[in-house]
Formats: C-alpha cells, sequence, structure tokens
C-alpha cells in the first residue's frame, strides 16, 4: 500500500510544481492459452510513469518507473512490485556527455532479432525485456553529425567494485556514404560454479539502402576461454510494396545463424525456437498492411531451418478515441516435444 | 495628323510598357511567395489532426528547421520523446522507450508519416519550390473571395521531387500559398492542400491552418495547426546530429 502512497504523492508533487510533467501508459492485458489439452487464463495489468523534469543547464535528469499488475495487487490487497527503468542524470560538456544511473542500453539498429547488441535478448522484435535496464556509466564522444563512440560500464548484478562483475563495453558509429556502421566490443563475466570468466565479444552491423530495399547485416564474433569461440551472422532486408499509390505492404526477412547453443539468448523470448544441434540457423519475416490510417494487420513468423520449430504470430492493432489502443494477437508454435497455441488482447490507455 | 498619329504611339507604348512593368512572372510571383513561405531557419509548435471518417487522432510536435535539415520532437502523450532527424535526404528516428536510434530505410520515406496524409518525403522537400520546379501561370482564380495566381509546375529535369507535377493558388494581393494540388507523372491527382488560415506574422504572411486531403483515399484529412512559429532563430551549431537526437 505504500507504493500507492508513494504514486499519489508523486502526483500531487507534480501536480504543484508545473515544471515537472508526468506521462506514461496504463495497460490491461489478457492471455488464454493451451498446451496439450490444458487451458489457461491469464490477466496482468503494468502502469509505466515517466517523469520529465526540466533541463537545468546542461543536465538532464530522467525518471521512469513500471509498477507491475497494481489494479489486480490492489484488489488483490497485495503489495505492488515496482521496477526503476531509468534514473539517470546525464551533463553535456563541449566535447563529450556523460550518462550516469540506470539507463536503457540498446544497441538497435533496425533489426528482428538483434545478435550484438549489449545485453542478448533485451529488446526482440519489439518485445523488451528488463535486461535492457542497467545501472551503468556512459561517455559518448561525438565525432560527426552521424558519427560517434560510446563507452559503457555497467553493473548487470548491480553495483560492485569486484571488475569481474563488471560490464564493459565500447560502440563505435559511422556515417559511411549512406551506410551506418557499427563496431562493438563487449567484455562480460559469466559465472560457472561461482568463479566468474571473461567473455568477449567484437562485432560489426551495417545497415543502408540498396535499389530500393533496406539491407542490413550484422557479425559478431564471441571470444571464449572455457567454451568454444564462435560466430553469429544476421543478414536481413525490409521492402514495402505498393497495394496503390499510399497502401504499402512492408516486409521485413532476416537471417539469424549462431555458431553455439551458448549464444542462444540472443533469441529473448523466443528461446524456443532453439532447435537440436549446437548450431541455429533461423529465418524470420514480418509483414505489415496498414488497414487505415489507425489499425494495421501485421504477421510474424519464425522457422528454425533444422525443420524442428515453427512459430506464427498474427497482430491486429487498433489506435481507439481518447489515446487507447487495443492489441489483439494469437500465437501458435509447432515444436517436435511440445506445441502451444495463445491468444492475447490488451488494451493500452497513454497519458 | 502626324502629331496625333505620334502621340498615338507615344501612348501605346507607355500603356504596353506599363502593363509589361506590372505584370509578374510566374518566377516573381513563386520568389514573392518564397519570400514569406520559405523558411531559412525556424522554430514551430504544431498540432496535427488526423482524421479518417468520424474517428481523429491529435499529435503535437515542435521542430526546429534549417535550410536542409529538422528537428521534430512529438509532445503528446502516445508519442511524447519521439523524433525525427531530418538531415538532408536522411531520416533517423529516435525511440524514447529504448533511447534507440535507427536510421529509417528509404522506401519507407513515400509512407503517411505517424498515419498522417504527409509522407515523410512531403516533409524531406526543402528546397525552394522555384529550385524544383518551372512554373507558368495558368489562370486567376477567386478562392473564398480572394483573387489568386493559378500557377502549375513541373518537376526540373534531374530533380527528384515526391510529386512530378503542382497546381498552386496564390493570393494575388499577399503572396501566400491558399491551395495546392499534387499529381503524379501520370496526371493523376494524389493530394490537396487547402489553407484556412493565414496570418501576417513578423511582417510576412503565413499559412496558421491548413488541411491536407490524400485524393485516393476515401474520407482522411489531416489538418496542421501552426500554434507558434520564431522565423530565423538562432540554432545553435550541433543541432542537427545524432548526438542531439538522443
Amino acid at each position: 500500500m505504500r507504493k500507492y502512497l508513494l504514486l499519489l504523492l508523486i502526483f500531487i508533487f507534480v501536480g504543484q510544481v508545473s515544471a515537472i510533467e508526468a506521462g506514461g501508459e496504463y495497460a490491461i492485458l489478457a492471455n488464454l492459452s493451451w498446451h496439450d489439452g490444458t487451458y489457461k487464463t491469464e490477466i496482468s495489468d503494468f502502469l509505466n510513469i515517466d517523469l520529465f523534469l526540466p533541463q537545468v543547464g546542461n543536465n538532464e535528469i530522467q525518471y521512469s518507473f513500471i509498477v507491475t499488475d497494481p489494479l489486480l495487487d490492489l484488489l488483490e490487497d497485495k503489495d505492488a512490485a515496482y521496477y526503476t527503468r531509468k534514473l539517470y542524470l546525464r551533463r553535456k560538456f563541449d566535447d563529450f556527455s556523460l550518462t550516469v544511473g540506470r539507463q536503457p542500453v540498446s544497441w538497435a539498429f533496425g533489426s528482428l532479432l538483434n545478435p550484438v547488441d549489449y545485453t542478448p535478448g533485451s529488446l526482440v522484435a519489439d518485445r523488451e525485456s528488463s535486461g535492457k535496464y542497467t545501472d551503468a556509466l556512459e561517455l559518448y564522444l561525438p565525432l560527426e553529425w552521424n558519427s560517434g563512440l560510446s563507452l559503457l560500464a555497467s553493473y548487470p548484478g548491480g553495483f560492485s567494485t569486484d571488475f569481474n562483475k563488471m560490464k564493459t563495453g565500447v560502440r563505435g558509429r559511422f556515417g559511411v556514404g549512406a551506410f551506418d556502421l557499427t563496431l562493438n566490443y563487449v567484455q562480460e563475466a559469466f559465472s560457472i560454479r561461482n568463479s566468474f570468466f571473461p567473455r568477449e565479444r567484437l562485432a560489426l552491423t551495417l545497415k543502408g539502402d540498396l535499389k530500393g530495399m533496406g539491407v542490413y547485416a550484422a557479425f559478431g564474433h564471441y571470444f571464449d576461454d572455457v567454451l568454444d569461440s564462435s560466430n553469429s551472422l544476421l543478414l536481413g532486408i525490409d521492402y514495402s510494396y505498393n497495394l496503390n499509390y499510399y497502401t504499402k505492404i512492408t516486409l521485413q526477412l532476416e537471417y539469424l545463424g549462431l555458431g553455439n547453443r551458448s549464444l542462444s539468448p540472443v533469441l529473448g523470448p523466443f528461446i524456443f525456437m532453439n532447435g537440436r544441434g549446437d548450431r541455429l540457423d533461423l529465418l524470420s519475416a514480418s509483414l505489415t498492411y496498414p488497414v487505415d490510417d489507425f489499425s494495421s494487420i501485421s504477421l510474424m513468423s519464425m522457422l528454425n531451418l533444422d525443420g524442428s520449430r515453427i512459430f506464427i504470430s498474427p497482430v491486429y492493432q487498433n489506435t481507439l478515441s481518447a489515446n487507447i489502443d487495443l492489441n489483439l494477437s494469437g500465437q501458435v508454435f509447432f515444436g517436435e516435444e511440445y506445441n502451444f497455441t495463445s491468444l492475447s488482447t490488451g488494451l493500452t490507455y497513454s497519458f | 495628323m502626324k502629331r496625333f498619329l505620334a502621340f498615338l504611339a507615344i501612348f501605346i507604348l507607355l500603356f504596353t510598357s506599363s502593363t509589361f512593368v506590372h505584370a509578374l512572372t510566374a518566377e516573381e510571383i513563386i520568389n514573392k511567395r518564397d519570400d514569406n513561405e520559405y523558411l531559412e531557419t525556424a522554430r514551430a509548435e504544431m498540432e496535427m489532426i488526423i482524421r479518417s471518417g468520424r474517428r481523429e487522432m491529435s499529435k503535437t510536435m515542435i521542430s526546429l528547421t534549417d535550410k536542409q535539415n529538422s528537428l521534430t520532437e512529438f509532445t503528446n502523450p502516445r508519442d511524447r520523446g519521439t523524433k525525427f532527424l531530418k538531415r538532408g535526404d536522411e531520416l533517423w528516428m529516435f525511440f524514447p522507450d529504448a533511447e534507440d536510434i535507427v536510421k529509417i530505410s528509404g522506401h519507407m520515406l513515400n509512407q503517411g508519416m505517424m498515419g498522417s496524409d504527409f509522407s515523410y518525403q512531403d516533409l524531406m522537400e526543402s528546397d525552394k519550390l522555384i529550385d524544383l520546379y518551372e512554373f507558368e501561370i495558368i489562370s486567376e482564380e477567386e478562392i473564398d473571395g480572394r483573387p489568386c495566381y493559378v500557377l502549375e509546375g513541373l518537376a526540373r529535369e534531374g530533380k527528384e521531387v515526391s510529386y512530378y507535377k503542382r497546381k498552386i493558388w496564390i493570393d494575388k494581393e499577399r503572396f501566400v500559398g491558399l491551395k495546392e494540388e499534387l499529381y503524379a507523372r501520370s496526371g493523376r491527382l494524389l493530394k490537396e492542400l487547402n489553407v484556412l488560415q493565414v496570418e501576417e506574422i513578423e511582417g510576412r504572411w503565413y499559412p496558421l491552418r491548413s488541411v491536407m486531403e490524400d485524393k485516393l483515399r476515401k474520407d482522411t484529412s489531416t489538418e496542421v495547426i501552426l500554434k507558434a512559429i520564431e522565423f530565423n532563430p538562432l540554432i545553435p551549431e550541433g543541432t542537427f546530429t545524432l548526438e542531439n537526437l538522443r
């Protein structure tokens, strides 16, 4: 209950201090799934609050938090779970900027899957996980208008003075002609029987246009002292087909190859697509058709090329009046060992 | 008689020459219109109301622009914090949740921006109209009681434009566009823009409210309302960069 009092106080405070504004969204979701003849229903809700604090000089503070199941927990008289997504201070200096605190670190470049994200699997096909938000220190050095260097030190397991528990990364972004090229290096520790081993990755991504088509690629090489070294490769295209002058079907198609099963966390919530062998070859496609200005139908599918797994997800999205979005989706999975089907619906109110 | 003929000749000469002096060419009309509507640099606050049938959706934004570049940040609840950076022919987008910056593929640029009847390409054409099209005066008409020049412009050779042909109705007194029709190369009418309200701001006439209709779709329109505009503000160096998009 204390959480609700805290929320109430924040709203009162925000209302009184006009320079601070609050926004966010509340969503309620229902899911019906069945697996081996067993049905399961699940209802959940979340409240996401962003506080927009005024910039003071070159300093910017961001604060955003999420309360999971606020309504359901209130009805059951439980304490709601609270998670800080962002709480950071960014200061711009003449030649660089520094960001300190809980912050999202996402190295997305427009692909459905990203084998070379800072945190693998933290943002997959627009589904994000809390892994994207990390306690970190980031130094950003702009080079040109479309080029820059980002140096990161983060503490995924909470702040620790033990260097072994720290994760570090460097990402360079460069405009090469009309292409967006990024090079990145990540070192993190992983534990085996309470011992920490460093693991390193060197990667590059490329995105641009080729003859009216968007093209992108990513390649990562993982140096590993304990497990075998391995590579990941992603190749993708995006393309729009005009049904008439302004109705466009948008297609995204990509291939992901992972050289080692230990890299499968890059699949994030789609980890069930991991197949039989040590290697993973996955084909993903997404097709979007805009019904009108307010609604769209899309279809996403994934196929494990060893033939063992296929996943299909149709989605209908409609922007209703009064800032409410309706989302209906289905998920069908056919695997060698098991199948599942689920239907989900959600209403999101933005304020 | 000779004296009369000489007087007549002088009168005709004077009359015709004065006509030539006062009749504006298409180029002069477009230049006068550009003097009002072309932005060297500007800071604008706008609202965009997207209508489809009886449904509508409102988006608000703040935009900074110079001759070739613009930075737009959405401020309405659903899209708050979403930013677009247009830099020359490139478009970059910032997603506030993940704080990702992604380069938008070229083929996406002629889609409606955020569901509106304006495409990204519409917003990216920042050259002066006279540099993109060759205009001629085709007639004179009245719009809401205001006499207008009607000009037709065809895309100049080698210029990349979203619409091959455009017809513009320009107020003869205030030199501000009151209506515009945008055509495909095939001659098909694609979009129509009607200006509902103009106002003199800092000595230049500028459209405050206008409605764009996509003529290939039934019952859709996008109204743009200019809430505030500052002409020629000083835009700091480094504004139109990926660093500033974050």
